[in-house]
C-alpha cells in the first residue's frame, strides 16, 4: 500500500489536540455545598451501572480519534496494489451511421456505450481502457487510460457519425495499436456481424434484439414541365420486410421562412422485391406551382430510423446577375460566341462611346480591342481580349506584341482545381494563332492556354476582387480557335466561372464534399450544419470544398464585401449503405499475437473510508444523544 | 449576620400567623399538653382576646368597660409547660444561598411566639458541636418574648453539630413540655440517642428536618466536584446524569424517612420544611395536616 498524499497524515496531529480539548471539556467543575452527606449516600441507590454510562466520555473520545485518523487517511489517499489483478482493454466503437437506428428506448450506439461503461466499471483498478472510434476518421479518442472517470466522460462526449466508416484505416489503426500492446484485449462494438474475427471479441449491439423496421427514400429528383407543374419522383425502400407507406409532398415557396412547407400531394405505395434485394417502390407525386424554392417528401410510418426517412430538394436556379457591357469597335466575334455560349444579356458600345463615361452596374465588362488603362470597372467581372497596354487594376502587364512560334496549347488540366473545371469538356487541341500579346502576370493566375509559354488565355482575381478573364489575343485573329467547338465549351466554361453557381447540387448523402463556388467580392462562407455548428469555408479560393458530415438541411450564407448577404440551403441524406438494419460483413481481423497479460491492479477506492467516517460520525452522535438525555 | 431575621415585619407576621392558627385550631399549641396551660389558679398571666366558645365567667368586665372589647382573663396553671428549642447551629445550615439558617430562625422564633401565647416557658439553644448555647433562657409572656427573640440575629451557623452529645448532658425537664429540634439532620452524627433521651424524659418531641431546594431538587448536572462545607475532606466527584440524580432521589427519601421514622417511633411528630416556605404553609398546611397542631 502506498499513499497518494503523504501530507495527509499531518492531520493526525488532531489526536493530541483532540484529547487535549477532551481533557478540557471534561474537568470537574468544583463547588462547596452545605453537605455532600445525600450524595454520598445515593451511591447506595444506584440501582444497576450500566458499562457504557462510565464509558460514554471515552467512547465518545476514541469514535472522534477514528475519525480523525479516518479523515487522515483520506487525505493522505491510500492506494493498494494487488497484483496481477488489472488487464488492458481496448475498445473499438462503431460510430457508422447505422449506429444511430433505435434499439427501443436507446440507440444502437448508446447501447455501445452502454457495453463500454459496464465493462470499464467491472474493470480492476489500474486497468488501461483504449478507445478507438471508427466514423469520419479512425481515432484514438484515448490511449492506455487509467483513470475510469476520465474515461467514461469522454466517452459520454461521442456521437455516431452518419457516414461510413473506412474500415481499412480501422483495421491500420487497431492493428497499430495491437502491435506495440498484444497484451491487450480488443473489443468492437458494432451493429455489424462479422463472419470471421481474430484477436478481436466481437460485441454485436443488436444482439438480443428484433430486427428493426427501417424505410427509407432514394433516388428522389424532380421535373419541372410546362413551366408550372412540379414532378416529383423516387423511390421508397423498406430495408427488412414488404410494407405499405405513405409518402407526403411538401412545397416551399417563401425564401424568408424557409421552414414552412405546404403539403400538396400523398401516395400509398406498396413495396416488392427488386434486383436490388431490397423492398423498394416507386412513386410519382405532382403539384401546380408556379415558382418554389424547395420540396420536402416524407415517409410519414414511424420506424426504427426516422433521418432517411425525408429528402428535401432546392431549386438550384439562383440568381445570375449577367448583364455584359461589350466595349469593341468590332464586336461580331465576342457577342457572337458570348450569347452562343450561354444567357447573356449584352450591350454593345464603341470604344468612343464608352470614354464618354456613364456605364456601370453591369454583371461584366468585356474590353476587345480596347483597353481602359485608367478606368477599369470596380463593379463587375472583366473580360479582355488583345490587351495592348496595363491596365491599372489588373493582375497583368502588357509587355509587348507575340508572334507565335508554335500552336496554342491547354494547360495540364491537374494542375489546379480551377483550371481542371473551366476546361471540363474542352478537347483541348493545339490551335494556331495570327499573333498576340506578350503579358506578364502575377499570382494566383491559372493558365488555360500558352503559347511559347506565353499565357494567352487566363484567369484571376483583380485588385478589386472581381473575376478576370484574359484573351491575350483577339478571337478574329484565331479563326481556327474561333471556329473549333473548344472556343463555345470555354465561353461556356468562363461564363460560369464569371457568374458562379455557387453550388452546382443542393442534394448530398453525409460524407460528400460539397463543391463551393466563391462568387466574386465575397468576404465570407458560413456553414451551419444541422445541429447547429457554424464552420466557415476558405474563400481565398476559387472552388472551396466543404465535408458533410451531417444528416439534413446545412444553411449556407455568403456575405459580400458590399456587405449584401446570399442564403441557400442543401439537404445532405444519410449514406445509403448505413440505413440498412443488418449487415454482414466479412472479416475483422487484426493480424498478431495476443497474449494475455495482467498487471497489478490498485484499489483507491475511497467510499469503504468515507462510509466507515459516516458510520462513525452517527456512532459519535448517538453516543452525544445519550449523554444529554442522561444529563437531563 | 448583616440583615435581621427576627425584625418587626417578621414579628408581625408570625403575630398575624397565631390569629390564623386560633382560628382554625381547636386546642393549643403542641397538643399533647397533658394539663391546660393556663388554669384556674390565682396568679393572672395575661388577657387574650375573648373566642366565641371561651368560658365567659373568666371574661374581664373591667377590662369590656374601659376597651369595649371582650378580653379573656389568663392565669398561669400551676404545671407549667416548657418549650426548649434546639438550633442546628453547624456549617451546614449556614452555608449558601439556600437559606437555611434564615429559615431556622424564623422557624424557631415563630415556635417561641405560638408558646409564649400559651404562657409557656421558652428556652432556646444554639447546637455547636457537642455544646448548647443559650440563647434565651425560660421566656415568658410577650414582653420578654419582644425583648429577647433578637438574640436569634447572633446566631453564627459554623463547625459541625452532634445533637446527642450536646443535649444529653443538658438539662432538658420532665414531662413538662415540648422540645423542638430544627436541623437538617444530614449528618453520621448520632441524633437518635437525643431523641430517645427527650422521650425517655417524657418530652414531647417534634423534630423540623430543614432543607434547601437545592437539597430537595438538586438542578446540577454534569461533571462535578463536591467539597462538603463542614469537612473539607469529603467530597463527591461525578458525573451527575439522570441516573445519580434518581439515586439522589432515594438517597433522600431514605434520609427524611429515617428522621420521619425515628420521630414516630418515639412518639415524636416530624415535619420536612423547605427554606424557602412561608412560615404560614409550615404552620397551616404542614403542621395542621400532619396532625401536630390540633
Amino acid at each position: 500500500m502506498s499513499l497518494l498524499y503523504v501530507f495527509g497524515l499531518l492531520g493526525l496531529l488532531g489526536i493530541p489536540v483532540l484529547i487535549f480539548i477532551y481533557i478540557i471539556k471534561n474537568k470537574y467543575t468544583e463547588q462547596t455545598i452545605s453537605s455532600t452527606y445525600l450524595w454520598s449516600l445515593s451511591e447506595k441507590f444506584i440501582k444497576r451501572r450500566i458499562p457504557i454510562n462510565r464509558l460514554v466520555g471515552i467512547i465518545s473520545l476514541i469514535l472522534q480519534i477514528l475519525m480523525v485518523i479516518l479523515i487522515s487517511v483520506l487525505l493522505a489517499h491510500p492506494v493498494i496494489t494487488v497484483p496481477n489483478a488489472a488487464r488492458a482493454y481496448c475498445f473499438v466503437l462503431d460510430g457508422s451511421g447505422s449506429m444511430n437506428i433505435s434499439l427501443g428506448e436507446k440507440t444502437r450506439f448508446e447501447a455501445g456505450k452502454d457495453e463500454i461503461r459496464s465493462m470499464v466499471r467491472d474493470a480492476s483498478n489500474g486497468s488501461e481502457f483504449t478507445l478507438i472510434f471508427a466514423a469520419d476518421t479512425t481515432d484514438i479518442v484515448y490511449e492506455r487510460l487509467t483513470d475510469k472517470e476520465r474515461a467514461l466522460n469522454i466517452l459520454d462526449s461521442l456521437d455516431p457519425a452518419y457516414v461510413t466508416p473506412d474500415i481499412i484505416e480501422t483495421l491500420d489503426t487497431v492493428e497499430g495499436f495491437f502491435k506495440d500492446n498484444n497484451g491487450t484485449r480488443i473489443y468492437l462494438i458494432t451493429d455489424k456481424n462479422y463472419e470471421e474475427v481474430e484477436n478481436i471479441e466481437l460485441i454485436n449491439v443488436t444482439e438480443g434484439f428484433p430486427v428493426a423496421e427501417n424505410y427509407a427514400l432514394t433516388d428522389v429528383g424532380y421535373e419541372v414541365v410546362d413551366g408550372s407543374s412540379l414532378h416529383v419522383r423516387g423511390k421508397a425502400v423498406s430495408y427488412t420486410t414488404a410494407a405499405s407507406l405513405t409518402v407526403e409532398l411538401y412545397v416551399n415557396d417563401d425564401d424568408k421562412k424557409p421552414e414552412d412547407f405546404v403539403k400538396y400531394d400523398t401516395a400509398t405505395v406498396q413495396t416488392s422485391s427488386a434486383a436490388s434485394g431490397l423492398e423498394e417502390a416507386h412513386f410519382e407525386l405532382t403539384c401546380n406551382v408556379p415558382a418554389f424554392k424547395a420540396v420536402k417528401v416524407v415517409i410519414t410510418e414511424t420506424d426504427a430510423l426516422a433521418m432517411d426517412n425525408e429528402i428535401r430538394l432546392y431549386n438550384t436556379e439562383a440568381e445570375k446577375f449577367s448583364d455584359t457591357l461589350i466595349v469593341s469597335d468590332t464586336p461580331f466575334f465576342v457577342k457572337a460566341n458570348m450569347e452562343a455560349a450561354g444567357n447573356v444579356d449584352c450591350t454593345v458600345v464603341s470604344t468612343e462611346e464608352y470614354e464618354k463615361g456613364g456605364y456601370s452596374g453591369y454583371g461584366l465588362y468585356v474590353f476587345d480591342g480596347y483597353d481602359p488603362v485608367d478606368n477599369m470597372p470596380r463593379d463587375g467581372a472583366v473580360w479582355f481580349f488583345g490587351p495592348r497596354s496595363t491596365v491599372s487594376g489588373s493582375n497583368f502587364s502588357y509587355q509587348g506584341d507575340g508572334t507565335p512560334k508554335h500552336m496554342a496549347e491547354y494547360s495540364d488540366v491537374n494542375s489546379s482545381t480551377v483550371v481542371k473545371s473551366l476546361l471540363t469538356g474542352v478537347s483541348m487541341t493545339a490551335f494556331d494563332l495570327g499573333k498576340y500579346s506578350k503579358c506578364g502576370v502575377g499570382g494566383n493566375v491559372n493558365t488555360l492556354i500558352s503559347c511559347d509559354e506565353n499565357p494567352i488565355l487566363f484567369t484571376c482575381t483583380n485588385a478589386y476582387g472581381n473575376r478576370e478573364t484574359v484573351f491575350a489575343f483577339r478571337l478574329n485573329d484565331s479563326s481556327d480557335f474561333t471556329m473549333s467547338s473548344d472556343c463555345a465549351v470555354l465561353f461556356s466554361n468562363l461564363l460560369g466561372y464569371t457568374f458562379p453557381t455557387i453550388v452546382t447540387q443542393t442534394e448530398y448523402y453525409s460524407g460528400d464534399t460539397m463543391l463551393v463556388h466563391v462568387p466574386s467580392g465575397c468576404s465570407s462562407i458560413e456553414v451551419v450544419t444541422p445541429s447547429g455548428q457554424r464552420n466557415y469555408i476558405d474563400t481565398t479560393s476559387d472552388i472551396a470544398e466543404y465535408k458533410l458530415g451531417e444528416v439534413g438541411v446545412f444553411d449556407i450564407t455568403m456575405k459580400m464585401k458590399s456587405n449584401e448577404a446570399r442564403s441557400l440551403r442543401v439537404f445532405s441524406s444519410l449514406a445509403e449503405e448505413e440505413r440498412f438494419t443488418e449487415v454482414v460483413d466479412f472479416e475483422f481481423t487484426v493480424r498478431g499475437t495476443y497474449e494475455e497479460t495482467f498487471f497489478d491492479g490498485i484499489y483507491d477506492d475511497l467510499m469503504f473510508i468515507f462510509i466507515a467516517l459516516a458510520v462513525i460520525a452517527v456512532a459519535d452522535f448517538g453516543v452525544y444523544c445519550y449523554e444529554q438525555y442522561q444529563l437531563r | 449576620m448583616s440583615d435581621l431575621i427576627i425584625d418587626e415585619e417578621f414579628l408581625g407576621q408570625i403575630e398575624l400567623l397565631q390569629t390564623l392558627l386560633k382560628n382554625c385550631a381547636a386546642g393549643a399549641f403542641g397538643g399533647s399538653h397533658k394539663s391546660k396551660t393556663f388554669g384556674s389558679s390565682c396568679e393572672f398571666a395575661d388577657y387574650r382576646d375573648y373566642i366565641p366558645g371561651d368560658d365567659i365567667t373568666k371574661i374581664d368586665w373591667n377590662a369590656f368597660a374601659r376597651f369595649e372589647k371582650l378580653y379573656l382573663k389568663l392565669y398561669l396553671d400551676e404545671r407549667q409547660v416548657h418549650t426548649r428549642i434546639y438550633i442546628d447551629a453547624s456549617r451546614s445550615i449556614g452555608y449558601g444561598k439556600g437559606g437555611k439558617n434564615r429559615q431556622a430562625i424564623r422557624l424557631a422564633a415563630a415556635f417561641a411566639y405560638l408558646a409564649v401565647c400559651e404562657m409557656d416557658r421558652v428556652s432556646v439553644y444554639a447546637v455547636h458541636d457537642d455544646k448548647l448555647e443559650d440563647l434565651i433562657v425560660d421566656m415568658l409572656g410577650k414582653e420578654s418574648y419582644i425583648n429577647n427573640i433578637g438574640k436569634l440575629n447572633d446566631i453564627v451557623f459554623d463547625g459541625d453539630s452532634r445533637i446527642s452529645d450536646a443535649i444529653l448532658p443538658s438539662k432538658v425537664g420532665y414531662g413538662d413540655g415540648l422540645s423542638v429540634i430544627i436541623s437538617d439532620f444530614l449528618t453520621d452524627n448520632d441524633y437518635v440517642a437525643a431523641i430517645d433521651h427527650l422521650a425517655a424524659k417524657k418530652r414531647d418531641i417534634l423534630c423540623v428536618q430543614l432543607l434547601s431546594e437545592e437539597e430537595l431538587n438538586p438542578k446540577f448536572r454534569g461533571k462535578m466536584h463536591f467539597y462538603d462545607c463542614e469537612q473539607s475532606e469529603k467530597y463527591y466527584r461525578k458525573n451527575i446524569n439522570k441516573e445519580i440524580i434518581n439515586a439522589y432521589r432515594l438517597a433522600l427519601e431514605y434520609a427524611t424517612g429515617k428522621v420521619r421514622d425515628c420521630c414516630y417511633a418515639r412518639g415524636g411528630e416530624y415535619i420536612l420544611v423547605s427554606a424557602e416556605d412561608s412560615m404560614s404553609s409550615v404552620f397551616l398546611d404542614k403542621l395542621m395536616e400532619g396532625g401536630v397542631i390540633k
